[in-house]
């Protein structure tokens, strides 16, 4: 167990320094800005290097690419402007810590027209204007993407190459699923996406340097036989060649600003960033802030080459304790010292959004890009990894409560110390909605399921929003497939066919009327079957898309298993190849199956299979009593009651998934995974789809991750129980419990029950399971998120947790701030859920 | 534009301006657009449209560099109401120019159907011009390369921004 040298954990005597305070106003004030520096210089690269022209692009052309940008972006040290709201640009004094940024713009948005940047052309012009999350772009800006970027790949996105390449070779199925696709209601596959959806391998850039990687990669290099290995070493060589040229051109830039400055105060902080930059990330990190800085650098990089969807930084707490703790030793940094850079850090890290067009907004909008960071848990031998390093993290999250990175702490009920949990609570009560707390026993023994060896899986980081993965060594994609589980339960009900796209339409296989629920579940079961073919072919499909077209050379050079291998992440270099599915819509379906249990198929029946059917058609519309009778957890059954009944068809749903994808192998030699969170597309997938069984009406809201359905569980514990009870070995992609609490008066008694209801959550002897696996929080009270729904611009910070990740309330789409402002909020003092009237959506709320 | 010597000789004409006076002819001849706009007709919405393109494209210098080396052809579907049938219409881009076909092309990049007139009225005409949206309401379908339709859309903003519609 490490020592931990502080007596207050909780930091309290930290405070955020001037300069993160100037820093944190002005990002909170500033409007993202499109920045289109990346794309037109891939662009030009490409077309005067012919790699539009090529059926395949190797590695190497994606190294000298890379090395192209990272030799001409801009070297931005500080920032000197940005928008604020009305596109007014504002000035301010940045002395941020860390050199480099992930656009040119001070809180940019970073397009790639190689994925589906160009979903943003019909709207260039009105970006500025429109209904949310608005993006500043000049009109020269406009242009350019206009007739200098977008206009070039028209035919060269991924999906459009792959669509080409179906129909080129008569690849009917293909065409067909991509058809599906982009119906949204069956399931998305994010391939078309991004690559991202992982955490690198930072330790051996901090603890060696770039340089001893290029070394080793030509030394590799000199000895392979093989032609393409050969040429994966060359590529890492020239990746990492362009990013200490990047370090350089900061450190060159950082130099002369200081040679100009009059302040010596000014001139000795950019004097000690161009060192630094002149040394890391190439040299090995000497100090704390050279390891934070050439993790910085490094993760700049990879945005360059992956979009900024779920890429993680894994357990930072674990890399650069060392750092850290010799730094505190010798007195180069005090705990101030440490969360000033943290901060700043943070910062960083949050400099850039995701691209998403209005539509995207509408349905799943809110997002950040999803930057995970990990904390604590156990190392690799099963020991207590908590060290003071990450309490000096939770405390740096504490204090500046930013979106990006999206924190998770691990935590095993067995190493771990009480005090650690408890700090955990008061975080999240604090900020309340950070960190995401993992039970790593539970989370351990789903990845050891799964094939990875213990000290793998012990070493696990989280990905994205909720989704664990061996840290720098698995290469899971852990999003590249979400699916809408309620379309497997519309394919039951209406025989193959699905109401969004029409009753006369036979999009899947017939399953016929069923008359038992036996027969209903093994027609389920067919449906499903067939939704995993389809969204596994069509996933392998676009990763050997991308192993023709998009080969990763700097993510793998910062990946176990690639440099051993030599060979890219994307063909199967990394250690661990996994992919894997998140499925949307748990709860509901598995309501619905007990619905239709009791009331279809039970001895008392109360309504025929074609009455539920047709009731459902019709929105339950003359039907208002059956929807009652279905909706009403005292006649019905409901998942989140430690109901039995109805907590078995949530644990066969979770086995047969788990099954059916599991079989399944990937285009990299991995197989498949199943995880239960589900961002914001709980909201999306609900507006698109009809009634369901279990009372809920057309376009409402699906429930979130593996959270019981809002409004039916009103007793704490037994929600905790249900969900607890599920078996960790079919949730190994991970899962969003996402519970809401009230703020109470009395903080300590507050504080202990909140503590006491993660152990009970996480115990072990609750039917012999490995407890539950994951619990996210929302500690607000009802009244501020409905004021903060009616008046968004007196809430920018408010900060929220949505079913993985974080987010600002305000940028959240109606559907979704109504669901959030609709879950079961229950009272830790009583440990009852609080009765609300549901929300009205925008365009039913009478102004406050 | 039907007439290619008409249309050279527009675009010759035209050069001699600057640009803002080819904003202001194509805003004289938007008039029937306009007005089935803000009556809400939408009985030939997409022919004015692609009228008053194929007028902008010869007479502005700087709107046809929209479609300078674009190659692509679009086929569009409507379902006019009372169950008249499918009315097929097509454009081509060829050579910086626009060519109207009142059939559909069978070598196309890509084909958008409409369910009814409103939904093209609302594909053409809303704020967020998100062929996504329409998509998601399951009245508009689109087979063939999506990203085509993200270009012609950027036309119609662009266009619409220039005689000042929206």
């Amino acid at each position: 167990m490490p020592d931990i040298s502080f007596t207050d954990l909780s930091l309290h005597r930290c405070r955020l320094s001037t300069r993160v305070e100037t820093l944190r106003k002005a990002y909170f004030d500033a409007v993202p800005e499109i920045c289109t520096e990346r794309p037109l210089l891939i662009t030009r690269y490409s077309r005067e290097h012919g790699l539009f022209e090529k059926e395949r692009i190797s590695i190497l052309d994606k190294a000298r690419l890379y090395r192209h940008v990272l030799e001409n972006r801009t070297p931005v040290v500080w920032h000197e402007r940005g928008r604020k709201k009305g596109m007014v640009p504002f000035s301010f004094v940045d002395r941020q810590l860390f050199a480099g940024s992930t656009t040119s713009k001070f809180k940019g948005v970073p397009l790639y027209p190689e994925f589906l940047g160009l979903t943003l052309w019909p709207e260039l012009w009105g970006l500025p204007r429109r209904d949310s999350n608005r993006f500043y772009l000049s009109e020269q800006d406009v242009q350019i993407l206009n007739r200098e970027v977008f206009a070039h790949w028209m035919d060269a996105s991924i999906l459009e190459i792959a669509r080409k390449r179906a129909q080129k070779t008569g690849n009917h199925r293909h065409l067909e699923q991509i058809q599906l696709l982009q119906k949204l209601v069956f399931f998305l596959a994010t391939k078309v996406q991004c690559i991202s959806h992982t955490i690198p391998d930072f330790s051996k850039a901090v603890s060696q340097g770039l340089r001893a990687l290029i070394d080793q990669a030509e030394g590799k290099r000199a000895l392979a036989q093989d032609p393409k290995q050969q040429e994966f070493y060359e590529a890492v060589a020239v990746a990492m060649e362009g990013i200490i040229a990047y370090a350089r051109r900061l450190s060159r830039q950082a130099r002369q600003m200081a040679d100009r400055e009059a302040d010596p105060e000014v001139r000795q902080e950019l004097m000690q960033i161009a060192e630094i930059c002149g040394r890391v990330p190439g040299s090995p990190a000497k100090s704390f802030r050279e390891a934070l800085t050439t993790i910085w650098i490094c993760w700049t990089a990879v945005h360059l080459e992956n979009p900024n969807i779920g890429l993680s930084l894994g357990r930072l707490d674990q890399i650069l304790c060392e750092h850290y703790i010799e730094d505190i030793r010798n007195q180069v940094i005090d705990v101030d010292g440490a969360v000033e850079l943290l901060c700043c850090f943070w910062l960083k890290i949050g400099d850039h959004v995701p691209a998403i067009p209005i539509s995207g907004e509408k349905l799943f909008g809110g997002s950040g890009s999803n930057q995970a960071i990990t904390l604590g848990g156990v190392d690799q031998n099963g020991g207590d990894a908590v060290n003071d390093l990450t309490y000096v993290m939770l405390r740096a999250a504490e204090l500046i409560k930013l979106r990006d990175p999206n924190l998770n702490a691990r935590y095993h009920p067995e190493v771990n110390s009480d005090a650690y949990l408890r700090r955990l609570c008061e975080v999240n009560i604090n900020t309340g909605a950070t960190p995401a707390i993992h039970n790593d026993r539970a989370v351990i023994h789903a990845l050891t399921e799964k094939g990875d060896r213990l000290p793998q899986a012990r070493d696990y980081g989280i990905v994205g929003c909720v989704e664990p993965g061996s840290n720098g060594r698995c290469y899971g994609h852990s999003a590249a497939i979400l699916l809408n589980l309620a379309s497997v339960l519309e394919l039951t009900l209406f025989n193959g066919r699905h109401r969004h796209t029409g009753l006369n339409r036979l999009i899947s296989t017939e399953t016929g009327t069923p008359t038992t629920f036996e027969a209903f579940k093994t027609a389920f079961k067919a449906q499903l079957q067939w939704m995993v073919d389809q969204t596994t072919d069509l996933n392998n499909f676009f990763g050997r898309v991308h192993q023709d077209v998009y080969p990763t050379p700097i993510l793998s050079s910062l990946f176990e298993g690639p440099m051993d291998k030599g060979k890219d992440l994307i063909e199967g270099g990394a250690v661990i190849n996994s992919s894997a599915a998140t499925i949307i819509g748990l709860a509901d379906v598995a309501d619905s199956l007990s619905a239709l249990k009791t009331h279809v198929f039970g001895e008392g029946r109360t309504v025929t299979f074609p009455e539920m059917v047709a009731a459902l058609e019709q929105d339950f519309h003359g039907e208002e009593a059956l929807r009652t009778l279905l909706a009403n957890p005292d006649k019905t059954p409901k998942y989140g009651n430690d109901d039995p009944k109805a907590d078995a068809n949530v644990t066969w749903l979770l086995e047969t998934i788990d099954a059916l994808f599991h079989e399944k192998w990937n285009y990299r030699g991995g197989r498949y995974r199943v995880g239960y969170w589900t961002m914001t597309n709980h909201a999306g997938f609900g507006r698109l789809m009809g009634a369901t069984p279990n009372g809920r009406r057309g376009r409402e809201n699906f429930t979130s991750g593996i959270t019981p359905v809002s409004g039916v569980t009103p007793e704490l514990s037994r929600a905790l129980h249900s969900v607890a009870k599920q078996p960790a070995r079919f949730l190994s992609s991970g899962v969003a419990l996402n519970l809401k609490y009230a703020p109470e008066e009395d903080k300590e008694q507050m504080l202990n029950r909140f503590v006491a209801s993660v152990k009970g959550y996480f115990d072990r002897d609750l039917d012999d399971s490995d407890g539950g696996m994951e619990i996210q929080f929302n500690i607000l009270d009802r009244d501020t998120l409905e004021d903060a729904a009616r008046h968004p611009d007196d809430y920018p910070e408010l900060l929220v947790r949505v079913s993985g990740y974080t987010a600002y309330f305000k940028d959240l789409n109606p559907q979704m701030q109504k669901e959030i402002i609709d879950r079961t909020q229950y009272r830790l003092s009583s440990g009852r859920m609080i009765l609300h009237r549901p929300f009205p959506l925008t365009g039913e709320r009478s102004p406050s | 534009m039907k007439h290619p010597l008409i249309q050279r000789v527009l675009e010759k004409l035209f050069r001699l301006f600057p640009s803002r006076w080819s904003d202001f002819f194509t805003r004289l001849f938007s008039g029937r657009l306009r007005r089935q706009i803000e009556v809400q007709v939408t009985d030939d919405l997409l022919g004015l449209l692609l009228g008053l393109m194929d007028l902008a494209f010869v007479i502005s210098k700087d709107f046809r560099s929209n479609i300078e080396g674009f190659r692509g052809s679009y086929v569009f579907a409507t379902e006019p109401a009372g169950g008249a049938g499918i009315v097929e219409e097509s454009i081509a881009f060829e050579n910086g120019a626009m060519r109207r076909f009142d059939h559909a092309l069978s070598d196309h990049n890509v084909k958008v159907t409409f369910s009814d007139p409103a939904t093209l009225r609302k594909y053409i005409l809303s704020t967020d011009q998100d062929i996504l949206d329409l998509m998601l309401e399951n009245k508009v379908t689109v087979e063939g390369n999506v990203n085509y339709i993200y270009r012609f859309l950027f036309m119609v903003n662009d266009l619409f921004k220039r005689i000042g519609i929206k």
